[in-house]
């Protein structure tokens, strides 16, 4: 948080003369040479949010073909989902104001030209098409016409794959995604030499070189490689952008380019990686993992950093080059310290019942809450309703599994980072953006959700103390950062808890802490709502200083 | 007795048979080291196994030289290249709705180079699913999603198998390994 301080001290100081300055000294660069500049100026370049959530996925994937991985997923969650995090993201309490903060154009919305770029060397992992989908619809929503939004893979020796969306998309056909699908970069203006960083040039989808596109959106996915430090994530995505060229150098210079990152506002808005299922070893070939994760930012180095960190990592086992994963963050001046993951639960935690009488989860069964002695986080147990995580508790790092699913009473367990303090569970990150750990107790309040998606208020309270294995779960739904009027409050404790898979060496007792009042009745939504205010404003002070990535 | 003399024999048979997938030659073993040559010699056809035939998708099926593998998969060339490959072929097939598998055959040139392209996969997927018949130091599995991916050499080709559609994956480890015998048959 105090980097993001930072960011918006440096961005103000900065003013209009400095950016000029700056980009008067750049080398066919829109990122300046030093210091940084803000892709969006309300949303920091470092925070990078994300949201797990196994029911995305409707079946087990057997068949691994484009349109048998679509028939499986469940588009109205995901995209619920993807509402949520850019809530969350942008700070806002509403989906339309928070894509409204993110994506942003200077023209009328009517003659926006928006560009999405999909990775399509792999057709058995690319860009579902609920997300796709999804961003037409915000876009279609703002005014933007289906001829004005495109999707494209301009790579001409293995953007062949990009056939696979053209049955989804159609212009004339109204009950098909209202956009075009470019065969290579034909719909994109062909191919054009773009100046990169360095004096050099190379080959770039004509739009996006010559600023046609307005608003760039990053669609890539979660896969390994031979280069980037055994990664292929948002950055390197831009090879189809950009003719390819193996070098890291170049990838992150490309990152760099007024292509990408110039404009007014700067071109690209958002990075997204869908990490619905990922590869955990190379960018081609069959899928190995489904980890269920959505990751977003506005600064595709930054979500490429941490999606390394927190889910290839934490959550799918991969090894990488450090050195190279640093220099994501390095390279742009950065620390890697300066990253900030936010987790948000899963849309469609409860449902909207009438005011005041939303009921709490059901009650959570933290289980088996262990030390993290190890320093392996807790297994990601949680089912899909009442029961908690058998996470482990950690004295400092990211601890425990998560709990149950949506609308249950599934907790987190374990600590948050630095917290989930010593002989206890950590907390529950219900709703919101994340709670803090506890102390001598169980896991404590959540900061509110977001309206709609997973219940307004959430946060359940409490849990037991140390170590406690307890079905009851904490207090009554409180409400919420961005509880609403007539919003309902329901299913507060536990909307899906997030999955932590790391601990903390010697850990201790990390208490199953549980939450979710098991079947309470919550309180009036008034009462509520007043109670969660007061509640939500502590914990974001509590959390505001703890929600960097370490 | 006649039993176990019996059994004993077999096993020997089956190991030999196993191992002889890792062969005794050193040199290719593919007729030509021309692209489409070299895709007619493997390239599987539904009279090949019951069931399967090519996939209509686009890419279904191509061949090229090693130095033209990045066409094909990007910088995921990049291991196969420094290991020497010299010719590749990429068939995308379909079994029973809904399985489908993408055969990868290439020839390295020499065994020790094949080998360490097997290695070098078998190492970086952690694979430990034993293939029936064959020595794991032959042929290996590793789990995915909906199936296995199988990686194998004989000589101087080096071959992967990746089968979805399972929801079973001993019966995909089971259909791999038919698709790597047949492919076997094919080098001249």
């Amino acid at each position: 948080m105090q980097k993001q301080r930072r960011d918006f001290l440096k961005i103000t100081a900065a003013g209009a003369a400095g950016l000029a300055l700056a980009r008067a000294d750049r080398a066919f660069a829109a990122w300046p040479s030093s210091g940084s500049l803000a892709v969006n100026p309300t949303i920091s370049n470092m925070r990078v949010v994300a949201c797990v959530d196994a029911k995305m996925l409707k079946t087990a994937l057997t068949s691994m073909t484009f349109a048998a991985e679509n028939t499986a997923v469940d588009s109205a969650r995901v995209q619920a989902n993807m509402d949520a995090m850019a809530m969350q993201l942008a700070n806002e309490t509403t989906a339309d104001a928070a894509w409204k903060a993110i994506f942003r154009s200077s023209k009328p919305w009517a003659s926006t030209k928006v560009a999405i770029k999909v990775n399509t060397i792999e057709p058995k992992n690319m860009a579902r098409i609920a997300v796709v989908e999804k961003f037409c619809k915000i876009m279609a929503g703002f005014g933007v016409p289906g001829a004005n939004i495109v999707i494209y893979d301009g790579n001409t020796t293995y953007g062949a794959g990009i056939s696979n969306y053209t049955s989804y998309f159609s212009l004339t056909d109204t009950t098909k995604i209202q956009a075009v699908v470019s065969s290579y970069n034909t719909g994109m203006g062909g191919t054009t030499k773009a100046n990169i960083p360095g004096g050099s040039s190379a080959n770039c989808t004509a739009d996006i070189a010559n600023g046609v596109t307005d608003i760039l959106i990053n669609i890539a996915n979660n896969k390994g490689h031979t280069l980037m430090g055994k990664a292929t994530l948002s950055m390197k995505n831009h090879f189809g952008t950009f003719a390819p060229n193996h070098d890291n150098t170049y990838v992150f210079n490309i990152n760099k380019s007024d292509a990408i990152l110039g404009g007014t506002p700067v071109r690209q808005q958002l990075c997204f990686i869908d990490s619905i299922i990922a590869n955990k070893a190379s960018n081609t070939g069959t899928p190995e993992v489904a980890p269920c994760y959505l990751v977003m930012g506005v600064f595709g180095p930054a979500v490429d950093y941490l999606t390394v960190k927190k889910v290839r990592e934490e959550v799918m086992g991969c090894t990488h080059d450090a050195a190279t994963i640093n220099s994501y963050m390095t390279t742009f001046g950065y620390a890697t310290t300066d990253a900030v993951w936010v987790v948000v639960p899963p849309a469609s935690g409860g449902t909207n019942a009438d005011g005041g009488t939303g009921t709490g989860g059901a009650g959570g069964s933290g289980s088996a809450g262990g030390g993290g002695a190890s320093g392996s986080g807790g297994t990601r147990t949680g089912g899909n309703s009442a029961t908690g995580g058998a996470g482990t508790g950690g004295n400092s790092g990211p601890g425990g599994g998560n709990g149950g699913t949506s609308g249950s009473g599934g907790a987190r367990t374990g600590g948050n980072s630095a917290t989930g303090g010593s002989g206890s569970g950590g907390q529950v990150a219900t709703g919101g953006n994340s709670a803090t750990g506890g102390a001598d107790n169980g896991g404590q309040i959540a900061t509110g959700g977001s309206p709609g998606s997973g219940g307004i208020a959430s946060g359940g309270a409490g849990g037991t103390t140390a170590g406690a294995s307890s079905t009851s779960g904490g207090s009554p739904a409180t409400g919420g950062t961005s509880a609403r009027a007539g919003s309902a409050v329901s299913a507060s404790g536990g909307s899906t808890g997030v999955a932590q898979t790391t601990g903390a060496p010697s850990g201790n007792s990390g208490g199953g802490c549980d939450i979710a009042g098991g079947g309470r009745k919550a309180t009036g939504w008034g009462a509520m709502l007043a109670f969660g205010a007061v509640v939500a404003e502590k914990l974001r002070r509590l959390v505001s200083s703890d929600d960097r990535s370490s | 007795m006649q039993g176990r003399t019996m059994k004993t024999s077999l096993t020997v048979v089956c190991l030999f048979w196993g191992l002889g997938f890792l062969g005794c030659g050193s040199n290719t073993t593919s007729s030509t080291l021309d692209p489409t040559a070299f895709g007619e010699e493997f390239k599987l056809s539904s009279s090949d196994i019951q069931g399967w035939s090519q996939s209509t998708a686009v890419m279904s099926f191509w061949t090229g030289k090693g130095t033209e593998l990045e066409i094909r998969i990007d910088g995921g060339n990049e291991p196969y290249v420094t290991r020497g490959c010299l010719v590749a072929m990429y068939q995308d097939l379909v079994g029973p709705d809904p399985q489908a598998c993408e055969v990868v055959v290439m020839d390295f040139g020499t065994e020790a180079h094949a080998n360490s392209m097997f290695t070098y996969e078998k190492q970086l997927r952690s694979a430990s699913v034993p293939i029936a018949q064959y020595d794991t130091s032959a042929a290996i599995g590793s789990a995915t999603l909906g199936g296995v991916s199988v990686y194998a050499y004989s000589k101087a080709l080096y071959f992967e198998v990746q089968l979805t559609g399972y929801a079973d994956q001993n019966a995909a480890v089971s259909v791999a390994a038919q698709f790597l015998r047949i492919l076997e048959s094919k080098a001249k």
